[in-house]
């Protein structure tokens, strides 16, 4: 499947990748909002915390949204063929 | 399965779970806040008129003019969960109707933008000051300062401060 240009095949992560980064985001966002909202209470302005929260998601998309080789470190390794069978077994 | 859809959809509804937990926090971190500041109002040379009002010439009622001294501390606080406040000088008077309430002066102060203390010294009302029918003359009429904290989220506490109550003559002027 092409998706604006982009085979989306290339942009799969393997299962260790994916564990990774979805504890990687979740931690990114939360911190990120700890700390804006501790900054937004330390200077009392509300807009603070908004903009600290919004620069995390904006770091977790660049960080997490792309296949970085980093989440693809252990490509599933497939059997090979069966040497009998000549094709795949029909299904019905 | 997991692709870039997927993961880009994990990120942004948890970012913006995250952006609403934090306007719910900084609604709660103003709950129990509750600014008393010391308000103090003066009224000054008080009169009654039988008038014509301005859009009834065939019949007159009773018109009340005064000024008044008005100081008030901050009754806003500068804290995160505030964008301004909603200053009005209210009176509530004994007159023809069973509740006759009007406001005679109001501001809206921004925060950052305008000062939060309130001074004024003889001020005339803002807003003229008619009864419906002659229900002034001899009566009580009370001047109090009312302001709503407009908060960026949470609730709209409503607060007044200040009553003072005069009588008005018994003669017109």
């Amino acid at each position: 499947m092409r998706l604006l240009g982009i085979d989306t095949a290339s942009w799969y992560m393997d299962y260790e990748g994916q564990k990774l980064m979805e504890g990687l985001f979740q931690y990114i966002i939360l911190g990120f909002m700890t700390l804006g909202f501790g900054w937004g209470y330390y200077c009392q302005r509300f807009e603070q915390t908004i903009y600290v929260t919004l620069g995390g998601v904006a770091l977790a998309f660049l960080i997490c949204l792309p296949p970085w080789p980093m989440y693809r470190r252990h490509p599933i390794k497939w059997l090979k063929r069966h040497p009998k069978q000549k094709s795949a077994p029909e299904t019905s | 399965m997991h692709s870039a859809l997927t993961r880009g959809n994990a990120i942004f509804s948890l970012g913006f779970t995250c952006v609403a937990l934090a306007t719910f926090l900084c609604a709660v971190t103003t709950v129990f806040e509750n600014p008393s500041p010391v308000v103090s109002v003066n009224i000054h040379n008080p009169f009654v008129r039988n008038q014509q009002q301005y859009h009834r010439w065939s019949q007159r009622f009773d018109r009340a003019y005064f000024t008044f001294d008005l100081n008030a501390g901050t009754c806003m606080p500068v804290t995160a969960n505030v964008v301004a406040s909603c200053t009005t000088v209210r009176l509530r008077f004994t007159g023809s109707q069973a509740v006759n309430q009007i406001i005679v002066w109001d501001k809206i102060m921004r925060r950052d933008i305008d000062d939060p203390r309130i001074s004024l010294r003889d001020m005339k009302l803002k807003y003229p000051f008619y009864d419906d029918a002659h229900g002034l003359r001899g009566n009580n009429i009370t001047l109090s300062l009312h302001w709503n904290v407009v908060p960026v989220a949470g609730l709209l506490p409503r607060n007044s401060e200040g009553h003072v109550t005069i009588k008005l003559d018994d003669q017109y002027a």
